[in-house]
């Protein structure tokens, strides 16, 4: 349980600042990228953001490079065969196997360099707003942002008994493990069934004793929800408005810029 | 007792669960303003589904419950002040922390009873600096110790400022620092007049904390009195499925031996006051120089422990048994006269409370100096404030347990301790002593200072 994206949110030293400017941050980051006709801005973004969360968010180095390799390796696969299965132009390289005649073209090339560098800047786009804010700051924001009271209680009570639940469920799995319940294929299956139904139970149960335990309370239909004030920094300004004139200017000056 | 003294009872309740077995069979309770009643019984007793009916979260299919003299309404606006002045502090603290932090836990019932903003978060705050959770106050819940959760569903009640603060099961799942730091936190909240109602399975606890225990069984409440009363009655604990109290048990084994008598004990206290005096002839002592067997010695407290030296004219005095060395350990017979010239001296010192400012208003210098200028053997803090007082000043405590026990037993044993206690709790301290040398114990010398 000791790596909950949310654990290091929780202890980034970037939990403090505006929600907004971050929000604001990893928009532009996303739309720049996505936007981008060459690999060159997402590459940039994915290199700000990283930057951000290694040295800003106090994210350890190793944990980042093993968050970003997941996603990567999907993007990888799936560049593998836009490689030579898509596009025209000229042939770089080819293979013959099998009588068949594989080849990667110019097209192909630059379109798997794109994915790539998108999906990179993407998710390290998302990385950056999970590892600096953590859920109770989202909440506030939705609040502002006036989403319905009744789905920022339901999400805000939903996320507090995920963490009971897991808890939970990694005991019973415990329990389960230590009288051989997942020996073999079979009673693995039918354990991970009970496993589902007595979670299920469980967390029936647990709605009842909450629903006790807020009417105990008092509960009238208000959860406490401040947004502390956080004002934005100079510098923060600062760096946040050249990010986003440096995604600019490079988004405009390589718009025709490509590998190969 | 005064009719008005009674806050909170109960009138023939009964309840039944759907599947129709009675949980409770005709309860009648009296619960008097200001005191710390413990219900004790088995599993099953009902102690839990009474605690939800003293609440209005059930409703009894007979009877009534009656808060402040006015039977229960079941009406939401009715149930809703029910409920504020009757806080209750469940068994497994998971189910009572639903909000993402610790400020927004504590938070939660002062907004749901319409506080404005700025009221919310100054009440939230000081909740949590009189709890010392002002730390934790960003955490979420899952990030917490036990101990932690548990204080922090006791802050989340204690910020609606009920009237009676009920908790099943305090200690539950708590290591031993935990619980007795919840057992202090209760003890301080009784100094506040709040009446505390908790269930427990430990005779222990309820026989040295409560003032009152009722005794539940089957349904039904099976006694009722002072712990005294109820726990020296071994056919009823046995009856109902409890163990005597060890204090109890041991009290009973040093009685059969005829080294103890008088009332049955509650406390360590009151144990060591049923075995001293005259009851021991043959003590254990350090030689303080060479004694040979047979020697008339006399005996004095010296930091502590007894000391032995050849007799002249101390107050008290015996026969040595054995030869033994400087330094020895030498048992003694026929032990005549009294050790009580030894007794030691309890000096209060009274820190002001969280409200009044803590120990901001509190010259650390001056306590540094009192602390360094006297000389104390031992040195207790009591109270929130005076333990965080304690920590600035660079002081460790000897203890922080069952303070004014400690005092008094180190005192007993010719030791002088300074207590830097919170508040009224240095008077409270004095009260303690003075009527302890009322009831013809050995006699404790208390001073109080204010800081």
């Amino acid at each position: 349980m000791n790596n909950l994206l949310d654990d290091y949110a929780l202890a980034s030293p970037l939990r403090h600042s505006n929600n907004w400017l971050k929000l604001t941050v990893v928009a532009v980051g996303i739309l720049g990228g996505v936007s981008a006709a060459s690999p060159v801005t997402p590459l940039f973004i994915a290199a700000c953001m990283g930057f951000a969360a290694v040295f800003l968010a106090k994210v350890p180095v190793k944990f980042y490079l093993k968050l970003i390799a997941l996603p990567l390796g999907f993007a990888a696969t799936g560049s593998v065969v836009i490689l030579f299965f898509f596009g025209t132009g000229y042939e770089i390289a080819s293979i013959d196997t099998l009588g068949y005649h594989l080849a990667i073209r110019s097209q192909g090339l630059n379109m798997a360099a794109l994915v790539i560098a998108r999906t990179l800047s993407g998710m390290c786009c998302m990385f950056f707003l999970a590892l600096s804010t953590p859920m109770v700051e989202l909440f506030s924001v939705l609040k502002s942002s006036r989403v319905p009271d009744v789905f920022i209680e339901l999400s805000m009570l939903i996320y507090r008994y995920i963490f009971v639940l897991l808890e939970v469920a990694v005991s019973i799995k415990f329990a389960q493990t230590v009288r051989l319940g997942y020996k073999d294929f079979l009673t693995s299956l039918h354990s991970t069934g009970m496993l589902a139904g007595t979670l299920f139970i469980r967390s029936w149960e647990q709605g009842e004793r909450l629903y006790i335990a807020m009417d105990s309370r008092c509960y009238d239909g208000k959860l406490a929800m401040f947004s502390s004030k956080k004002p934005v920094k100079a510098f923060e300004l600062v760096l946040t408005s050249l990010y986003v004139i440096s995604i600019i200017a490079i988004s405009f000056s390589t718009k025709n810029m490509s590998i190969v | 007792m005064k009719k008005n003294m009674i806050i909170l009872e109960t009138r023939d309740l009964k309840y039944a669960y759907p599947d129709r077995t009675m949980a409770l069979d005709g309860i009648d309770i009296e619960i008097e303003k200001g005191k710390r009643i413990a219900f004790v019984g088995p599993n099953g007793s009902g102690k839990s589904t009474l605690f939800l009916l003293l609440n209005g979260t059930l409703k009894p299919r007979q009877g009534e419950v009656l808060f402040q003299g006015r039977p229960i309404k079941y009406d939401a606006k009715s149930l809703r002040e029910v409920r504020r002045q009757i806080g209750i502090v469940f068994q497994n603290s998971d189910d009572q922390l639903f909000a993402p932090t610790v400020y927004h836990d504590v938070a939660f019932g002062p907004v749901n009873l319409g506080f404005p903003e700025e009221k919310v978060e100054r009440c939230v705050n000081h909740t949590l600096k009189y709890f010392g959770l002002t730390e934790l106050r960003d955490k979420p819940p899952h990030h917490l110790s036990g101990g932690q959760k548990k204080k922090v569903a006791i802050a989340g009640v204690f910020a609606m400022e009920p009237e009676v603060i009920i908790l099943d099961e305090p200690l539950s799942n708590l290591d031993p620092a935990g619980a007795s730091e919840i057992v202090e936190l209760l003890n301080e909240l009784k100094h506040f007049g709040k009446t505390i109602i908790i269930s427990t399975h430990d005779v222990d606890l309820a026989s040295r904390w409560a003032d009152v225990v009722y005794v539940l069984n089957g349904g039904k409440v099976y006694n009722t009195g002072h712990p005294s009363r109820i726990f020296s009655d071994r056919i009823l604990m046995e009856n109902t499925k409890l163990k005597l109290p060890t204090i109890v048990e041991t009290f009973r084994e040093f009685e059969a031996r005829g080294i103890a008598d008088g009332h049955t004990p509650m406390t360590l206290l009151d144990l060591v006051d049923s075995v001293e005096g005259p009851y021991i002839g043959v003590r254990c002592a350090v030689a303080d120089c060479d004694i040979p067997e047979g020697q008339q010695v006399g005996l004095f407290m010296r930091e502590g422990t007894i000391v032995a030296v050849p007799y002249t004219q101390q107050e008290a005095a015996g026969l040595a048994l054995c030869d033994a060395g400087a330094g020895d350990e030498v048992l003694i017979e026929d032990v005549r006269g009294s050790l009580t010239s030894g007794t030691g001296r309890i000096h209060v010192v009274r820190i002001p409370r969280v409200i009044e400012g803590g120990s901001m208003n509190v010259d650390i210098g001056d306590l540094q100096a009192l602390v360094d200028g006297a000389t104390f053997d031992r040195v207790g803090a009591m109270g929130t404030s005076a333990k965080v007082t304690a920590a600035k000043a660079g002081i460790h405590p000897d203890f922080e347990v069952d303070v004014i026990q400690s005092a008094m037993l180190l005192a007993l044993r010719g030791l002088d301790c300074l207590v830097l206690a919170s508040g009224g709790m240095a008077e409270l301290v004095k009260q303690r002593v003075d009527e302890r040398n009322s009831n013809g114990c050995r006699n404790i010398q208390c001073s109080i200072e204010k800081i």
